[in-house]
């Protein structure tokens, strides 16, 4: 099992705190048609028009700072926290337009940056908007690690491809945290804008870094391409890395009767047959390819499974996922899970016959190479005691086109018996054999296979590793 | 004995901070009506390397030499290792000589990075007093990358800079938009060298190609970027420093790019490698008369 961290986004919205700084509302009756404002100004000595702030971490990380400026009467301060600090363990926001605006003439946000020591902010970029619980990050642009020293630089983030920037609303964004040890610092931001430069060059960007990657028995469907990574040469005579999403591409099709690519960053199976996907980047090559070989429509099974509710009564089972009992209450069927250099990418369905629901889930992007499906269906809200039972039982059907069909799946068991005056523990059981193809299998496996779980009370996740690119699952409950 | 440039002595680094700033500040697009009167000269050509020969060709040993190696940093701290291997110094197919600079990351037996580059003259092979000398480049880029096309005085046997030297381009690779134009002479080498900058507004020397020249005849060097001239040094530019040492005998061209050193420090983690000097031509005039 890989060392999984979860890393709770909902619960990075559910304590943003968002404050509107100023929001002049524009009268929609003077917009001229599909122009938007060319404003290149994001903060200067105040905030421009219709700009807003949107804090995650400690809310109050940012101030306006009327004493320390780089130039003219303002600059904006971010005071990053002390680990621990109860307010929030990291500094982060987004600053937000209102009006969205053309930014498709310049090719670079700039800035003048420094810091009380220094100390690097984690995340800082652009084409993030996350207001009012609506997130937009199609243009997202991300410089990692940017180090800022004690005196007053000015920095630069590249803007990948201006000309798809022409209705942008994230203006700009950091997060940054603690540095090891724990201690907190603060910086500084003045002169925040975009601007076009002729002495940012030689662009060179690589998307699936850089591979040629075939993707085997795909079935039609919307497929995200993966963020890029990209170097631009700084007016310092730098190289800079920076990591932005696949919709500043272009890209290209060599058969549109198989997949289409209309949408950002995105390619769309529509048929069976094969195809190329290619991108460029502001008329540029980048490097990476990927090979579609797609089966057309997904392969579904015919029948559906009922749970043997003779053999295993109601008062003999705890359901997750069935028709035929009661269920727990699922929290999330994919939780957005990371671990160091990955996160998940698995997708699901629920698809029904005759009213039998199972879950589908592919993972045909396998931007991470894990070769198959891994994904967690998570009940933490309300963990479910299982102390009583022996078994645990799940449906599995793998269509025989499913790539990866020779993986032996693991499945894991956690319960967080630790958040309520026990122990945590989890335990994984492998298959010694690959699952068959083309018909539901029943899987029972008794509890005590599970290596290493200890505590029953409070099972907060089922993990499924390993499986193949292709599965169908249905009645998921416990048993004795 | 070897000759080198830009011989600086510890404490003359501020001095050359100082030189740099002024100078850039002096340069500027406004002034080129004031400087740009220039008396009529005609021009015959009388040397010239087009750098047409196949992809991977070393340069024409009836027009250049190499000089190898690192030679005590070449009195700059220079870090770089000359080498005469085509992968440093050759034709690119495409009608240009490719001077490129690599770098051999740290191995755990030699924690430091190796670079080598290139570095061929003209001495021995063709030397002239006065005339135009101009090459078309694209010049390399990134802390620590120092590109030149320069010459050197043929009587370099009386030792720098008494020979004197005349910096037709420099480059430091952390400035790409700003080029340099000096003289080095007794009483005024180094960082007292007489130089002046030459800015592109908005744009970088490492994009496109661009024609460096100088008009150097008795009592004056004229340097121009792209038929722009943009400085003028003469005698009274050394007036109460030393003497002229550029009239009334023959110098050698240099063509180089070094890495590291006094002038540019060394290059950074964010400096990419391989850098590439792509010079188009090297071309010489005679003035008729």
């Amino acid at each position: 099992m890989k060392n999984i961290n979860f890393h709770n986004k909902i619960a990075t919205l559910i304590f943003s705190l968002i404050f509107v700084v100023s929001c002049s509302e524009r009268n929609v009756d003077n917009l001229a048609l599909a122009t938007y404002p060319t404003t290149p100004e994001v903060f200067i000595d105040g905030f421009s028009t219709g700009l807003n702030f949107s804090a995650w971490g400690k809310v109050t990380n940012f101030s306006v700072d009327y004493v320390e400026k780089y130039s003219g009467t303002a600059s904006m301060k971010f005071e990053v926290p002390n680990f621990g600090d109860p307010a929030g363990n990291a500094a982060g926001g987004v600053f937000i337009t209102s009006n969205p605006r053309d930014l498709s003439s310049y090719n670079v946000l700039t800035f003048w940056a420094k810091a009380s020591q220094v100390d690097t902010i984690t995340k800082v970029g652009f084409g993030s908007s996350q207001l009012n619980g609506a997130t937009d990050e199609t243009y997202k642009v991300t410089v990692n690690n940017l180090v800022l020293t004690t005196t007053w630089t000015k920095y630069y983030i590249p803007i990948p491809d201006g000309s798809k920037l022409t209705q942008a609303k994230g203006m700009f964004y950091y997060w940054a945290d603690p540095r090891d040890g724990g201690k907190g610092f603060t910086f500084w931001i003045d002169e925040l804008k975009y601007e076009n430069l002729g002495t940012i060059a030689h662009a060179s960007s690589a998307v699936f870094s850089g591979k040629d990657v075939v993707y085997n028995n795909v079935e039609t469907g919307d497929y995200q391409i993966p963020d890029l990574s990209g170097t631009f040469n700084l007016p310092t005579g730098i190289n800079q890395s920076e990591t932005f999403t696949a919709s500043y591409l272009t890209l290209n099709s060599t058969n549109p009767g198989v997949a289409t690519v209309d949408k950002p960053g995105k390619y769309t199976v529509i048929n069976a047959g094969s195809t190329l996907i290619t991108a460029k980047l502001a008329g540029n090559n980048v490097q990476g390819t990927v090979l579609v070989n797609s089966i057309g429509a997904p392969v579904l099974p015919t029948t559906a499974l009922t749970a043997n509710t003779t053999a295993y009564t109601v008062a003999n089972v705890k359901s997750i996922y069935s028709d035929s009992y009661t269920n727990a209450v699922i929290d999330s069927y994919e939780p957005f899970w990371t671990w160091t250099g990955g996160g998940m990418t698995t997708n699901y369905l629920v698809y029904s016959i005759s009213g039998n629901h199972y879950i589908r889930y592919t993972n045909f992007s396998d931007i991470y190479n894990q070769k198959g499906i891994l994904v967690a269906i998570s009940f933490e809200t309300i963990p479910v005691d299982i102390s009583a039972m022996t078994t645990f039982h799940m449906d599995v059907f793998v269509p025989a086109t499913s790539p990866n069909v020779t993986n032996k799946p693991t499945i894991t068991l956690e319960d967080w018996s630790g958040n309520y005056g026990g122990t945590n523990s989890s335990g994984s059981y492998t298959s010694s054999t690959p699952l068959a193809t083309g018909s539901w299998v029943s899987l029972d496996i008794p509890l005590l296979s599970f290596t290493g779980l200890t505590g029953k009370s409070h099972l907060v996740h089922i993990v499924l590793n390993n499986f193949p690119t292709v599965i169908c699952v249905d009645n998921i409950y416990f048993h004795k | 004995m070897n000759f080198t440039k830009n011989n600086y002595r510890n404490n003359t680094l501020l001095a050359m901070a100082v030189t740099l700033v002024l100078s850039v500040s002096l340069t500027g697009c406004n002034d080129k009506a004031d400087v740009q009167q220039l008396p009529q000269r005609k021009y015959q050509l009388v040397w010239s390397d087009e750098f047409d020969s196949v992809a991977g060709a070393s340069p024409n040993v009836k027009k250049w030499s190499f000089q190898l190696g690192n030679n005590n940093g070449w009195g700059n701290a220079e870090y770089e290792i000359y080498t005469n291997k085509t992968a440093n110094v050759s034709t690119d197919g495409s009608g240009n000589l490719a001077i490129t600079a690599t770098k051999v990351a740290p191995t755990a037996s030699n924690p430091y990075a190796t670079y080598y580059s290139g570095r061929i003259i003209t001495k021995g092979l063709f030397t002239q007093t006065y005339g135009r000398y101009e090459a078309r480049i694209k010049l390399p880029y990134g802390p620590g990358i120092w590109p030149a096309f320069w010459m050197l005085g043929a009587n370099d046997s009386i030792g720098w800079p008494n020979c004197g030297e005349i910096d037709i381009m420099e480059l430091n690779g952390s400035k790409p938009t700003i080029i340099n134009g000096s003289v080095h002479g007794p009483g005024y080498s180094g960082g007292s060298a007489i130089t002046k900058s030459f800015g592109l507004t908005n744009a970088r020397f490492d994009t496109n190609f661009h024609v460096f020249a100088i008009e150097w005849g008795k009592d004056y060097i004229d340097y121009f970027v792209d038929n722009v001239l943009y400085e003028e040094i003469t005698p009274t530019n050394v007036t109460g420093k030393g003497n002229w040492v550029f009239n009334d005998h023959p110098f050698y061209i240099l063509l180089n790019l070094a890495v590291g050193g006094n002038y540019v420090t060394g290059p950074s983690d964010q400096t990419p490698f391989p850098q590439t000097m792509l010079v188009d031509y090297v071309r010489v005039y005679q003035e008729v008369k």
